[in-house]
């Protein structure tokens, strides 16, 4: 392809006191694609994810976003640059509501200084009520509308990892960052988030990165899958591709699973 | 001089050596730490000068006794503060019973100093030009002998292993079959024979009365922080480098350094290396659970505007009503000026989920500069009250900057540090702080308006509380407000979400600090006379408890707990130690079984009323009421 991948992993490396953790591992995403990362527990992939958000520095290696360096940016600029996230183990503002959830989700959008935040001047005012569009705009999308003065906490599981998706999308993210997206889901739920996960590409026009053990999912969602074993890249093609992959068959099905570890 | 100077001081840092211990041996098996602990040694010391003093019992038997006591004494705290969910809830917790201990203390041996008789009367023994008083090398030696036992029972004992196992990981210790519950219970023991040894050694040198732990307490969380809060010999090594170099700097710079000093030295390694000598960095203060948080809500309905009108009509008929009454309107005076410090401190405790246990240090920040930019610069009132809320808030921001390297435990001590240290820092000072005497700052004015009587003071401070309720408000509920409860609920969502949380942590520190420093301007010039004392680690916890007792993120609650905490020694006038229990009491009780404060069981109530009486719209309107 001419143009240069939205995401890009150059042959990085991440040790935890002389554990590799991630080793040498190149991925590229195009945009406007759903790419899947799978492999084993505690093959790295979460690494991965933490080393794009800026949790992890990792020791060799680079990440180019959009053509930028992304190394350089501190965790709190990753989602200005157009990127935002969901958790593994969702972290969420529990004793906040599903709008204000929504609403912490725009803060890098929502140009209000502190004095005039602290005397509540006319142009804060404006910019509060168009993040509040927003926010019920997203809310809408995501069945959350009933529950947009709910406590997080209060919320079913589901729900809550809904509000989670919609935190990531509402500030319009280029691309946008998935950690096990079904993880407790029933199968009916982790349907519907297949086909959202299909409009975030499909509708928004927005790139995804998943990670995710579902298989079902990834094969109906990605349009490309890695598969990470030790901290390696194993394997790289289509769904199909990888689904007959003799070393993809041996990393799940030739050795147990491991109690997650560093992922 | 020299050799001198060391050897009394590895006597002294012997002792803030077993104190550490003490304080040690619970933080690194239950992960608790113990701010009552110098006044249950306090108390324990007492019990022993009673069998010894009223009971004639000999000195050998007083001293079993007291250590008896002592052990049951922390059983006895263990257990009460099993129901508390979270780190700050046991740190708030410790400080009730601290409050608790002292007034009892107070109430049972009174608040005056008794002698305390030594074992040890002999000649002192002398070594090269050393003389060592024989309480002195006793000191050291009962000192080393407990280091020694304890190396021993930790090192070769099932139980010492046992507890170790424990303190390394306690679910995996249950399941090796440790009983975790006995193994606790056995450290709190051991802990409180450390502590009344302590207290034994101690009381001879400092005289006996209530307080006489607490700056021992203080060092020993200096030799402790020094030396590594998580390793046994770094905190003796903690223990006996502080005791040397405050004796070098009480000999060769000032006698009058030796206390700040320690508390300098604290903050410094603090800052520096928080992790001390020989410890490891500690992350995580206490289990981290899921702490419940009042509900938040940015777009909550306010009150409406008949019930604003209603408030604010209140508050202009109330001075009306007692125009003639001074007492009760200066008392409203101090009630709205103590609201102002909550709300303050509120954000930082309730919004940002951090504690200060040192925010009459900012206060007092406030009353000074205020007092001094009108006196000595010939400030006007107005400015000099807008400029002390800057010059706190700049205190504020450095407190803030320190507070991004520390995290519970270790934020908790270096303010308490803080506070400790603020007025002796006032009384040393005294070129520009008049020390002792302290200032009388001038009535509040406006121009050719003096503010003469507190008729008109009343209306000064509720401009100045409004003010502050109208600011709090909008800023919960913008984006600066949202960004701050963010990193309380979500330290890694809220980066994700672009919120730099340095940042937001620091400006919380900043508002507190800005708020308390104009509340302490208004002090200064309404009570019209302030002193170093007046801001002492006491008014620290008053301001603390106003937050926990009204409801800990709750701009209503804050106010609530402010104007309790006020009223309440107003109907024991007289007896410190009442108002002690009392206070003590109601804060142990809402720390451990209403996390909510009063604005909670407010809400409660207020909801079982509204159903009660099926007013569909109260229970929207008491939500609105929370933010």
């Amino acid at each position: 392809m001419s143009t240069p991948a939205l995401l890009e992993i150059e042959n990085m490396s991440i040790s935890f006191g002389g554990v590799k953790a991630v080793d040498g591992l190149s991925l590229k995403v195009e945009q406007g694609t759903i790419a899947g990362l799978i492999g084993p527990n505690g093959a790295g992939k979460t690494t991965v994810f933490n080393c794009v958000a800026r949790y992890y520095h990792p020791q060799e290696g680079r990440i180019r976003f959009d053509g930028k360096d992304l190394l350089a940016a501190r965790p709190h600029q990753v989602l200005p640059h157009g990127i935002a996230r969901t958790f593994q183990n969702m972290e969420l503002f529990r004793s906040m509501t599903v709008q204000d959830n929504l609403l912490i989700g725009q803060h890098t959008q929502i140009p209000v200084g502190f004095w005039s935040a602290a005397f509540s001047l006319p142009g804060a005012r404006a910019q509060e009520a168009e993040a509040r569009r927003r926010a019920s705009e997203v809310m809408e999308r995501f069945g959350l509308a009933q529950f947009a003065h709910a406590q997080v906490s209060s919320l079913p599981y589901g729900t809550q990892k809904m509000v989670e998706f919609g935190r990531a999308l509402v500030s319009r993210p280029r691309l946008i960052l998935l950690d096990e997206p079904a993880a407790g889901l029933n199968p009916s739920e982790t349907k519907g988030l297949t086909e959202l996960i299909r409009d975030l590409r499909d509708r928004d026009g927005i790139t995804v990165l998943l990670v995710e053990h579902d298989m079902g999912l990834v094969r109906r969602t990605c349009d490309e899958i890695y598969v990470m074993d030790f901290g390696r890249r194993i394997a790289h093609g289509t769904p199909d591709e990888i689904s007959r992959n003799p070393r993809v068959i041996e990393a799940y099905l030739g050795k147990q699973e491991e109690e997650h570890a560093a992922a | 001089m020299l050799a001198q100077l060391v050897f009394s001081g590895l006597a002294m840092g012997s002792l803030y050596a077993l104190v550490a211990l003490g304080l040690v041996l619970v933080f690194k098996s239950t992960n608790l730490i113990n701010f009552a602990y110098g006044q249950m040694a306090m108390l324990s010391t007492f019990f022993g000068y009673t069998l010894l003093d009223r009971f004639g019992f000999s000195y050998g038997v007083a001293f079993v006794g007291a250590l008896a006591f002592s052990a049951v004494l922390s059983i006895a705290v263990q257990q009460i503060l099993r129901p508390a969910k979270s780190g700050s809830a046991v740190i708030v917790a410790t400080l009730a019973l601290y409050m608790i201990f002292s007034a009892v203390a107070g109430m049972i041996w009174g608040w005056d100093a008794h002698s305390f008789p030594s074992v040890f009367t002999g000649e002192p023994l002398i070594v090269f030009d050393i003389v060592a008083s024989q309480s002195n090398l006793f000191n050291l030696s009962v000192t080393i002998g407990l280091m020694v036992l304890m190396y021993v029972f930790f090192r070769f004992t099932k139980t010492g292993v046992a507890m170790r196992a424990l303190s390394q990981n306690d679910t995996a210790a249950r399941l090796m079959g440790i009983s975790v519950d006995r193994m606790f219970i056995l450290t709190w023991a051991f802990s409180g024979i450390l502590g009344a040894v302590a207290g034994f050694l101690v009381a001879p040198t400092t005289f006996l009365d209530t307080n006489m732990m607490s700056v021992l307490l203080l060092k020993a969380f200096a030799a402790a922080v020094l030396g590594g809060f998580t390793s046994y010999p770094g905190v003796v090594i903690g223990g006996l480098t502080l005791g040397v170099m405050e004796n070098l700097v009480a000999g060769y710079i000032s006698m009058d350094l030796k206390d700040t000093f320690a508390f300098i030295l604290l903050i410094a390694v603090l800052y520096v290396r928080p992790e001390g000598i020989m410890g490891k960095p500690i992350r995580i203060l206490g289990r981290k659970q899921q702490e419940e948080h009042l509900p938040f809500d940015s777009s909550a309905p306010g009150l409406s505007n008949i019930r604003k009108l209603l408030l604010i009509a209140a508050a202009i008929l109330f001075p009306i009503i007692f125009k003639d009454n001074t007492y009760v309107l200066y008392f409203a005076c101090l009630v709205g000026i103590y609201m102002i410090v909550a709300i303050g401190l509120n954000f930082l405790i309730g919004y940002t989920g951090q504690i200060s246990l040192g925010h009459a240090a900012l206060f007092a920040i406030g009353a000074y500069s205020s007092a001094l930019l009108t006196l000595n610069v010939g400030m006007p009132f107005w400015l000099a009250l807008v400029a002390s809320g800057f010059i706190a808030g700049l205190a504020g921001l450095l407190l803030g900057l320190a507070a991004l390297r520390l995290s519970g435990l270790y934020l908790a001590i270096a303010t308490l540090g803080l506070g400790e240290a603020m007025p002796q820092i006032l009384l040393k000072w005294d070129s520009v702080t008049n020390g002792y005497n302290g200032l009388k700052p001038a009535r509040p004015s406006f121009g050719p308006l003096v503010l003469d009587n507190e008729f008109k003071f009343y209306f000064l401070v509720a401009a100045v509380l409004l003010i502050v309720i109208m600011v709090t408000n909008n800023l919960l509920r913008s984006r600066v407000g949202r960004a701050l409860i963010a990193t309380r609920d979500s330290d890694a969502g809220a980066e994700a979400m672009g919120i730099p949380l340095a940042r937001y942590r620091t400006l919380a520190f900043v508002i507190s600090a800005f708020f308390t420093g104009i509340a302490g301007s208004l002090y200064a010039h309404i009570v019209g006379f302030i002193s170093p004392s007046d801001f002492n680690s006491w008014m620290s916890l008053i301001f603390l408890c106003m937050v926990f007792v009204g409801g800990v993120a709750s701009l209503p609650g804050a106010m609530l707990g402010a104007a309790f905490m006020t009223a309440a020694p107003q109907l024991f006038v007289g007896s410190k130690s009442m108002s002690g229990i009392l206070f003590g009491g109601v804060l142990l009780i809402i720390i451990l079984f209403f996390p909510k404060g009063l604005a909670g069981i407010y809400q409660v109530v207020a909801d079982a009323l509204a159903r009660l009486f099926r007013v569909p719209s109260a229970s929207k309107q008491v939500k609105g009421a929370r933010t």
